[in-house]
């Protein structure tokens, strides 16, 4: 084991928190590396002064403190009686994606039906349409009149030879 | 009567059980403001910081569940708090301690603890943020490796690593007191 390695342990090896193998591996470098013995002197060292040095007490009062914004926070949002998205974040995270891909596998298949049947329904009147007359919609009447300018008159127009006679 | 535990607790507060919440914060109040104080250096802002630990689990608590030992996910919560709390403040110098009650030591056995503390606190206050963390959990609060590994969300290796540079960063600064 390096220096390095050794020294980056020794708190944990200080504290007894390192497994079995590890503790052996640092401790056969310690008694082969004054250096590193001394770094353990060191640590042991600092961790009676840090130690040694008591805390603060707490500030008097504190929990009553801490109860009372408690309390404020939860009158400002008091918890809701009906939590329509509990159940969601209650089940386990597989079931998130089973209702994902049946709600994507739903669409898909409404998406399917939708195009499917659509043309049928479209295909009769297109193929009523292409047998029927597109004029029949005017109501042009022959024997009518067909003023100037009119539609009936510009169908005459297109329909008549140079002499006027219907084609 | 058996105590409940704090993950029996926890899951009471979650049901909105406030006295079983009190019982949470009697239990941890006083680690909360130990590594909020030796964090921060400063007891308003320590009072300030540790009351915001305990509200914030409480309004987490409709979504807790029990996946790991409650004192792990409070360190949790009070690391990350406390180090994202610093990371938006410029450091501070350390106010004088308070003078602690003791087991009636001499005037001149109370001067020199309190001159004591101010030296630990001002060397802590001057490490970065992450190092004084870890000489908190490890030295003040004997939390094991795992445990630091997993409130400040690294590995056992990068938290050793960190503790082994604090080391060094903390030694020039108390050799005063190394060498007593």
């Amino acid at each position: 084991m390096r220096c390095e390695e050794a020294q980056e342990q020794l708190t944990a090896l200080a504290a007894g928190g390192l497994p079995t193998d590890i503790h052996r591996a640092v401790q056969a470098h310690l008694d082969e590396c004054a250096a590193c013995r001394a770094a353990m002197a060191r640590v042991d060292a600092l961790a009676g002064v840090l130690v040694g040095v008591q805390a603060p007490p707490i500030p008097p009062g504190f929990a009553s403190r801490v109860m009372a914004a408690a309390r404020r926070s939860q009158r400002a949002e008091p918890v809701a009686a009906w939590d329509p998205l509990r159940w969601w974040r209650l089940v386990p995270a597989p079931m998130h994606v089973a209702a994902a891909a049946v709600l994507v596998i739903g669409l898909a298949v409404g998406f399917l039906m939708g195009w499917t049947t659509l043309p049928a329904r479209q295909s009769p009147p297109a193929q009523a349409t292409v047998e029927a007359d597109p004029l029949d919609g005017y109501n042009l009447d022959y024997l009518g009149d067909a003023p100037s300018g009119s539609l009936a008159d510009s169908y005459l127009t297109l329909v008549s030879n140079r002499n006027g006679e219907v084609r | 009567m058996q105590t409940p535990s704090d993950e029996e607790l926890m899951l009471s507060v979650r049901n909105g059980d406030l006295d079983a919440f009190e019982q949470i914060v009697l239990r941890h109040q006083s680690e909360a403001w130990r590594v909020a104080y030796r964090f921060i250096g400063d007891a308003a802002e320590a009072e300030d910081l540790a009351q915001e630990v305990f509200l914030r689990i409480l309004a987490a608590a409709p979504r807790y569940k029990p996946t790991a030992a409650f004192r792990t996910y409070f360190c949790r919560v009070l690391t990350r708090l406390c180090l994202d709390y610093r990371r938006k403040k410029r450091p501070i110098l350390a106010e004088p301690l308070p003078e602690v009650a003791d087991e009636s030591p001499s005037p001149m056995q109370q001067a020199s603890r309190a001159e004591r503390a101010s030296l630990v606190q001002a060397a802590l206050n001057a490490l970065p943020v992450d190092y004084r963390m870890a000489v908190v959990l490890r030295y003040f609060e004997g939390l094991s490796g795992t445990e630091m590994a997993d409130a400040m969300d690294r590995s056992v290796k990068a938290v050793e690593r960190l503790l082994s540079r604090a080391r060094a960063a903390l030694e020039p600064q108390l050799k005063a007191l190394l060498e007593d």
